[in-house]
């Protein structure tokens, strides 16, 4: 859990990332994001398709090249080009599960290898038995029993080969996780299994994680604070229960009042706020930051 | 409910596919009735056989495909006369001519695959219109207009000029539903068409969804695994498990007093605003693929709430009340008095009282 005084393990400071798409033409995906995250604590990272949610966890783990902005992770400086021996040093320290875990593992290769190849590339364990018992230590720890090694990703269901995607970024014990909508692609019943894992492993090893989602429901049930994306910007920062008890933003509550529930009586009878404001971008790169309380933030006009 | 109420009804409707491994039982005995003008709602996991159902109804079927038993009846109204008709017996050229599209339309999942990617959007609604329709152009130009209209876009020109992957999510949605509902079908069926949007988008989708159904009283099958979904939209629902429906009733039966561990599962896992749990609970296990011959309750080894006659016979329906059925051993008279979980119990008594206070 976050503490109020620990310092941050990961810092992202206006963060930018533009795309040119055409002719004198840029897709500001993310348009100066900045938060941070502290050690152990679950950052849910929460905005529609389109948001740049994605982006700025692929920028962090340098899949994407940031255009612009400091990131700052365990006091080291992760901006502008980075030496080879940077780079590796971040895989290794930052892990990342996909959204899809069948386009996420090579169907090729058998779970054990999968796993495995982080502890060979970062020279982890000295002999193949020793790596073995790591990789099936792992294997239990995600609830997966050790017969799974020698399967391929092809004769796991859904939920068992998000586990397996679990493992892997887990294998190498790194302090953060990067977790890109792990769990939309999976049956409702299958997805609290996977959030529950995720929290058990979190209390277990001290990992943090960075949540992207779009399902603001599930965000909840994991996040110790969230931020809310639209438009490539942050517009609202807050613990959990601030942003789902009082959220300010009208983006927010636009999301907010957009989510589900399993009463069908009040279901049928409710209005959806829906918040349509032509001129967002312009505003939203104008607009400042006004602090509400010791962790809620909001951009205003 | 008489006869006349009822605009399809599928009876005991039982499928298996052929596989390497030996014959795949996706549908084991399915039976639900679609009352005209209303919504049902077939909910639960992937493999759990929803889709398989609705593509039997519209004769979607792969090769190694292979109809046990059961009967499709569609009751067709034509000129105030109601014909039934069994889709399975039917031709495939008469199934074509007279009931895809004109009579049945369905709408995917991936609005992005079931449109053409080389094609206009306004020619890709015009070959649907002129598929079943003998008008002029300039006609269907028009009704084309229309349609958009409906479907709630508003730079119509621009739309029907333009290309698929143009299109946002949502709108590409709506393009679907405007091409399903261009032949004034009397069925639509919607396999998980909201999966794959925003919830800001969803909750639009299921609301054009609605808005059309009551305007052209359209009778609606909605596939869905998303229970937020299922209570926003339907009247009926089935609970479906291992190629059997489990649970059946009114939206409130099943929301409000549902009786199938599996339901309770279903619900459970479910994350709600209003109440909050430490933990969310899940269905441990993942659904057994039914190969060859099956024994007992298929839920059994995932309940845990099985009793021992579970894994011996299947159970068979149980009367909660007029409108509700639910197969678990546990309404069996002589079964243990085994009660809903506390937590669910909790939450549902939450939602009642938020009910009564407006």
């Amino acid at each position: 859990m976050a503490k109020e005084n620990a310092k941050p393990i990961l810092t992202v400071r206006s963060l930018k990332k533009y795309y040119v798409t055409g002719h004198k033409q840029i897709n500001k995906a993310v348009d100066g994001v900045s938060f941070c995250i502290y050690p152990g604590e679950t950052f849910g990272l929460v905005g529609e398709s389109g948001s740049g949610k994605s982006t700025t966890g692929r920028s962090i783990i340098r899949l994407e090249t940031p255009t612009q902005g400091d990131i700052n992770f365990l006091g080291k400086d992760l901006s502008g080009n980075l030496s080879k021996q940077t780079q590796r040093w971040l895989r290794s320290k930052i892990q990342m599960i996909f959204q899809d875990p069948m386009a996420s593992l090579n169907p090729r290769r058998t779970v054990l290898k999968s796993i495995e190849i982080g502890l060979k590339i970062h020279h982890i364990g000295c002999s193949d038995k020793e790596r073995k018992n790591i990789v099936f230590q792992m294997l239990r720890k995600v609830g997966l029993s050790e017969d799974y090694a020698y399967c391929y990703p092809q004769d796991l269901s859904g939920g068992q080969r998000q586990r397996v995607g679990i493992a892997r970024a887990l294998i190498m014990e790194p302090p953060l996780v990067i977790a890109d909508e792990p769990i939309s692609a999976l049956d409702v019943s299958i997805q609290a299994q996977i959030v529950n894992l995720m929290k058990d492993i979190q209390e277990e090893t001290g990992t943090a994680y960075l949540f992207i989602a779009h399902d603001l429901s599930m965000v909840r049930y994991l996040s110790d604070r969230i931020g809310v994306m639209h438009l490539g910007h942050l517009v609202e920062i807050g613990t959990s229960d601030e942003i789902f008890h009082h959220a300010q933003h009208p983006y927010t509550q636009s999301l907010l009042s957009a989510i589900p529930t399993v009463n069908p009586e009040y279901e049928k009878s409710r209005t959806i706020q829906s918040y349509q404001n032509t001129n967002a971008r312009e505003e939203y790169g104008k607009a400042n930051w006004s602090k509400l309380s010791g962790t809620h933030y909001v951009l205003q006009p | 409910m008489t006869h006349e109420d009822i605009i399809l009804s599928i009876n005991n409707l039982a499928i298996s596919f052929k596989s390497f491994s030996g014959r795949v039982r996706a549908l084991r005995g399915v039976t639900i009735d679609v009352v005209r003008g209303k919504t049902i709602a077939i909910v639960g996991e992937s493999g759990s056989g929803k889709s398989v159902t609705v593509k039997t109804i519209m004769r979607i079927l792969s090769k190694n495909e292979k109809i046990e038993s059961g009967s499709i009846v569609f009751n067709n109204k034509r000129d105030n006369e109601i014909v039934p008709i069994d889709l399975l017996k039917l031709s495939n050229k008469h199934m074509q001519r007279e009931i895809k599209g004109k009579k049945i339309a369905m709408i995917f999942q991936d609005p992005m695959t079931s449109l053409d990617p080389t094609m206009k959007i306004g020619k890709q609604i015009l070959e649907a219109i002129f598929a079943h329709k003998k008008i002029k152009l300039k006609a269907a130009v028009e009704q084309v207009h229309q349609l958009l209209e409906t479907v709630g876009i508003k730079n119509i020109k621009a739309v029907m000029n333009a290309y698929p992957y143009q299109l946002s999510g949502g709108m590409r949605q709506r393009i679907v539903i405007a091409i399903a509902i261009s032949c004034e079908p009397d069925l639509l069926i919607c396999d998980e068409p909201t999966t794959a949007l925003d919830v800001t988008i969803q909750s639009k989708i299921l609301d054009l969804i609605k808005k059309i159904q009551k305007a052209r009283n359209l009778s609606v099958i909605f596939i869905t695994h998303d229970l937020g979904v299922v209570s926003r939209i339907a009247d009926q629902v089935y609970v479906m498990y291992a190629g059997k429906i489990v649970e059946y009733g009114t939206c409130n039966d099943i929301f409000y007093d549902p009786r199938h561990p599996y339901t309770w599962g279903l619900l459970e896992s479910t994350p709600d605003m209003a109440y909050l749990q430490e933990r969310l609970a899940s269905i441990p296990g993942t659904p057994k693929r039914m190969i060859g011959d099956v024994k007992g309750d298929q839920f059994a080894e995932r309940n845990r709430y099985a009793l021992n006659i579970d894994f011996r016979m299947e159970p068979p329906f149980f009367k909660v009340n007029d409108h509700h059925f639910a197969a678990t051993w546990l309404l069996h008279p002589k079964a243990p008095q085994i009660r809903i979980p506390e937590s669910l119990r909790k939450r549902i008594d939450l939602m009642k009282e938020e009910n009564r206070n407006g």
